[in-house]
């Protein structure tokens, strides 16, 4: 089937249209919206079950995709080639990134991590078996060094930047074929979620959501933007109609969505806006508690959250104890300044290495336990506890990796290469954790700037476009590979899910 | 060496075949046009529009260039005496208000300092002179001054200059990329003055971005040989796929780098230092300095039709028809721009931009537009906290990073789409709601209330004081959106202004049905205006350009 069909097919499964009872029942949407036949639904349902072979996963999970803007390098968690990368580069590293952790103060951890950098904490996590490394992200079919092209193929998961972002394709996939997606009368709550604004991973490319699906944001206070602050003569006790029984602010609002439905799609996103704002102000007072300070109150003590990236991924995790509905987040390491590290970047990139991990290990503290509950200041109840989560997965990685050369400005430019640091998540089927998986080794001209690493011949690698399948599949999806396929003639094919039975080269 | 000439001859030529396409300048006689689809929307287009649809278009433009202009001085203020659109006129100094703007914008300023002054103050002379504004402090100045300066400008060549400057550093051209460890406020303006200073005396835009390439602010941006070159070919050039080329410029450009941040971030390089083996890139261009690379690209062929590519994506949205797109950018090219006034002259006063663009608007064009139609008036702090850091106490409700439109702070500068996602959207819909439409000044009768900002009898008052209720709310519809109401809003606005009831429903009526005294009927006036705005507020369309039509 031609990629266009079948995009054809999943856009009207996902669509605002085939779903008018759901949206109808919630007053979200007018009927007037809802003219895609039932047989075209059908079709269309049959189109990709044909194609997409799903099994309704035990769970499902909840992701928290941390994107590292800019181009992390890859040291942190790789330094198996240190010796050579110093040997050949046009500038020196500090010696003691080439001792061991044994020596004399050296920076090289058992397994090679940079220890300053985040590497003894991801010692500590691979061993307990909350985390496992992956070294070879390497880009094959399209070695592209640019930022915006590189950011594009990972976030929706292949090469065609018209394609939807991974979190607009997973919703269209679970609107198609999970059971929980499909319930009318009960759709899930904020399933997906972006604590960064506007991003890639929710492109929409040809794919139209109905409303309960389409992305909202947070921001890390959970701060309330939604509630409206300036009252009008008709404040919010006050009553219209002949019988005084509609409430005057509501009627504005109803006025202003019907005067809009005419004109809803072209104003889609501010429409969507508008029509979650009141919910989203009821949800963010009911189950999060506004403001900071109900955030700090309800993460336990031993969950040591530092900085601003810290306050970010905190509120992340909280959400996602706090609503289970909740599939996917999508997080930066804003606060941690960018990664793209061209000059002086080696006490810099260490630091906010060593922040990401503590950061990421606190996350994993959190996700252990149960949450505190949030009381006033009578001691009532305002937020209940929530459970510990062992289904909560967190993915950290960036668009593409840098060279190892440290350059004239004493720093890495654009390179391929790169670490995805994944997290959590074991109670969930075939999720293999504690792994060190790849091998890497240094390529390119001694003294000149274009050195990196690449995997060796017998390694285990995947492409970056591979995290996005892996995420369909975490969601049921049984062969991911088809959401990139025939997309693109230089990934016919399409780029599978990351094979986590991969080897592993970690010693305890 | 044969090579090299052989290269640069050939890049001579091409420029050579540039300029000698170029049919004058607008300076000189106004000469230059485009034809097709980039077509300017003329005078006679623009006069046989109905009075609603000039309207539509004024503020279109006006928006577009962070201002607004109130209904009652487009029109002729008697005019809303009926309420109905036909008997609308415009006002008569207003017939020929597109071109009116074009020949502002144009038109020599002779007063900019004295009006800087007014902005910032003086505590150099005695008596000192306050400033109209504050700022956050010294070093954030920059950020929240140009938005703070443009405010009080007139339209005129100094105010289409630093529009345009403000505009292309939103733009990844020529961020200065403040949100970078080693860029800052003061990399800002340096940016913004070198642009703006060059706009306004007619630099051409290969100049200017050969000076900003060169720049410590571009080295603050780009911080190596490498990343340098490569950033300069896929921005100036729109060439994404030249990765081969990258290794050939940065050794051109090997002796340019970066201090660290204890040796305060300051660009080296030492001419002694410089390559001596030339490279060729691009094809056939023949380099060995720096300096040959940054002039090979500030000079090539392709900067022209990738600016005019760049800015057509931010003024007309990057979801805008690609074919379409394409049409409208070769026909502006064709008309040879040499400067950026030239070139955002020819985007603004085209037809397709003026009628037909339709796309969400950036905050400064909802903002400013609606605040020019509402006669709103600003406080001493509102550029700081619009401009501010949300860190540093700035007000939550106007800031521009929690809409995540910070303005010439992104690396990549802002993307060529309005970010709509609903947490950014309900912070820019509480800044139109909570700060300007539902902010009125304290004092009804009084304009020029300097305590709090807001607007005041300038809307509601003077002519429009005595109109009849339906032709009030119509008049404050036209005012700030463009369109009477519709029947169903003018039932259920008076349905909600004559029944509502304080105390859900239990209370006394929010609105006297037939107020007597004076200062009854005024406050009746002014709290239907509230109402009315505030719903307008809920519209969708109050945030987007919608075609003309």
């Amino acid at each position: 089937m031609k990629r266009r069909d079948f995009n054809k097919a999943l856009a009207i499964l996902g669509s605002t249209l085939t779903v008018p009872p759901l949206l109808t029942k919630k007053g979200l949407i007018s009927p007037a919206g809802a003219t895609v036949s039932a047989r075209a639904y059908a079709e269309a349902r049959a189109v990709v079950a044909g194609e997409v072979d799903y099994a309704v996963p035990a769970k499902l999970p909840t992701v928290i995709n941390v994107f590292m803007y800019g181009g992390p390098s890859e040291l942190a968690g790789n330094l198996s080639n240190i010796a050579d990368i110093n040997a050949n580069s046009q500038n020196k590293y500090p010696a003691d990134m080439l001792r061991a952790t044994t020596n004399n103060n050296g920076q090289i951890t058992k397994n090679n991590f940079w220890a300053a950098a985040g590497g003894t904490i991801m010692e500590t996590m691979i061993a307990a078996q909350q985390m496992t490394l992956y070294r070879t992200v390497n880009r094959i079919v399209d070695d592209s060094k640019a930022h915006r092209t590189s950011i594009f193929s990972t976030q929706i998961g292949g090469l065609n930047e018209e394609m939807p972002g991974m979190g607009t394709t997973l919703a269209a996939i679970l609107r198609a074929k999970h059971p929980d997606y499909q319930d009318v009368d009960n759709p899930p709550l904020l399933p997906f979620v972006s604590m960064e604004g506007e991003t890639v991973m929710y492109n929409i490319g040809d794919i139209s959501l109905p409303l309960p699906l389409r992305p909202v944001s947070l921001d890390n206070n959970f701060n309330n933007p939604y509630k409206r602050i300036r009252q009008t003569a008709l404040n919010t006790t006050s009553n219209c109609g002949a019988n005084l029984t509609d409430n005057c602010d509501q009627l504005l609002d109803t006025l202003a969505k019907n005067t809009s439905a005419t004109f809803a799609e072209k104003y889609s996103k501010v429409v969507d806006a508008f029509n979650k704002r009141s919910e989203l102000d009821l949800f963010v007072r009911q189950n999060l508690g506004e403001g900071g300070a109900s955030i700090t109150a309800r993460v336990p003590n031993n969950a040591e959250f530092t900085g601003s990236f810290g306050n970010n991924l905190k509120a992340a995790v909280l959400l996602a104890m706090s609503n289970p509905d909740t599939a996917l987040i999508t997080l930066s390491t804003g606060g941690l300044g960018g990664w793209d590290n061209h000059d002086n970047a080696i006490t810099g990139y260490a630091a906010r290495m060593q922040n990401l991990m503590s950061n990421l290990q606190a996350a994993m503290n959190m996700l252990a336990q149960p949450t505190n509950t949030l009381t006033d200041a009578n001691g009532n109840v305002i937020v209940n506890s929530s459970p510990a989560r062992n289904d909560v997965i967190i993915n950290c990685w960036g668009e593409f990796g840098r060279n190892v050369n440290l350059n004239a400005s004493m720093g890495w430019d654009h390179g391929n290469n790169m670490n995805l640091y994944t997290f959590g998540g074991n109670g969930l089927g075939g999720r293999q954790l504690g792994k060190l998986v790849g091998k890497t080794e240094r390529i390119g001209t001694s003294g000149q700037n274009r050195q990196f690493t690449s995997p060796t011949g017998d390694s285990y690698q995947f492409e970056p476009m591979c995290i996005a399948s892996s995420l369909y599949s975490y969601f049921g999806v049984l062969n991911p590979e088809r959401m990139s396929a025939n997309e693109d003639t230089r990934a016919p094919a399409g780029f599978g899910a990351i094979n986590e039975g991969a080897a592993s080269e970690f010693v305890p | 060496m044969l090579r090299k000439l052989v290269g640069l001859l050939g890049a001579s030529l091409a420029l050579l075949a540039l300029i000698s396409c170029k049919p004058g300048s607008p300076e000189e006689k106004n000469t230059y046009k485009a034809h097709g689809a980039g077509a300017e929307l003329s005078a006679s287009e623009y006069n046989n529009m109905p009075p609603l649809q000039q309207y539509q278009v004024a503020n279109r433009l006006l928006s577009a260039l962070f201002r607004g202009v109130p209904a009652k001085e487009f029109f002729d203020p008697n005019t809303f005496t009926s309420g109905k659109e036909a008997d609308l006129r415009v006002d008569p100094d207003h017939v020929e208000y597109i071109q009116q703007i074009k020949e502002k914008l144009g038109s020599h300023l002779e007063n900019r300092d004295v009006i800087y002054t007014k902005v910032v103050g003086d505590t150099t002379v005695q008596p000192t002179i306050p400033g109209l504004y504050q700022f956050s402090s010294d070093e954030r100045t920059p950020m929240e001054l140009p938005l703070a300066y443009m405010y009080e400008l007139p339209l005129s060549d100094e105010y289409f200059a630093r529009w345009i400057a403000y505009n292309l550093m939103n733009t990844i051209l020529f961020s200065p990329a403040e949100e970078i460890d080693s860029a800052g406020p003061e990399d800002a303006r340096a940016v913004f003055d070198r642009l703006s200073e060059g706009i306004r005396n007619k630099a051409t835009i290969r100049s200017l971005i050969y000076q900003h390439e060169i720049s410590l602010q571009n080295w603050r941006r780009f911080r190596s040989p490498e990343d340098n070159t490569r950033e300069m070919i896929e921005i100036y050039l729109g060439l994404f796929d030249r990765d081969a080329d990258v290794p050939k410029a940065a050794k051109a450009c090997k002796n340019w780098s970066l201090t660290d941040e204890d040796q305060g971030y300051l660009l080296l390089h030492p001419e002694a230092a410089n390559n001596t083996e030339p490279q060729q890139i691009l094809d056939h261009y023949w380099v060995t300095t720096c300096e040959d690379v940054m002039d090979t690209i500030a000079n090539h062929p392709l900067v022209i039709p990738r600016m005019a590519n760049v800015i057509v994506d931010h003024l007309f949205d990057a979801n805008y028809d690609p074919q379409k797109k394409a049409k409208f950018v070769n026909s502006i090219v064709g008309a040879h721009p040499q400067t950026f006034s030239e070139l955002y002259a020819l985007i603004l006063f085209s037809k397709e931009f003026l009628t037909s663009v339709e796309r969400p608007k950036f905050i400064e064009e909802s903002l400013f537009n609606v605040a020019g139609r509402v006669y709103w008036t600003p406080t001493s702090t509102f550029f700081r906290d619009l401009a501010g850091t949300s860190g540093t106490g700035g007000n939550l409700s106007t800031n521009m990073l929690v809409m995540n439109q910070p303005a010439m702070s992104l690396k990549l500068g802002r993307w060529a789409s309005v970010p709509l996602d609903s947490q950014g959207f309900s912070y820019y819909h509480r800044a139109l709601r909570d700060v300007v439409m539902l902010r009125r000044k304290t004092t009804y009768d009084n304009p020029y209330d300097g305590n709090y900002m807001g607007w005041g009898a300038e809307l509601i008052g003077e002519s429009v004081e005595t109109v009849s209720g339906d032709a009030f709310i119509n008049y404050l519809f036209i005012s700030v959106i463009g369109r009477p109401a519709t029947d169903g809003e003018l039932a259920e606005l008076n349905n909600i202004i004559t029944t509502a009831t304080a105390n859900g429903g239990t209370g006394s009526k929010v609105f006297d049905p037939a107020p007597t005294s004076g200062n009854g009927i005024i406050q009746k006036r002014r709290d239907t205006a509230l109402v009315v705005l505030d719903y307008l507020s809920r519209l969708p369309e109050l945030y987007f350009y919608d075609a003309v039509n």
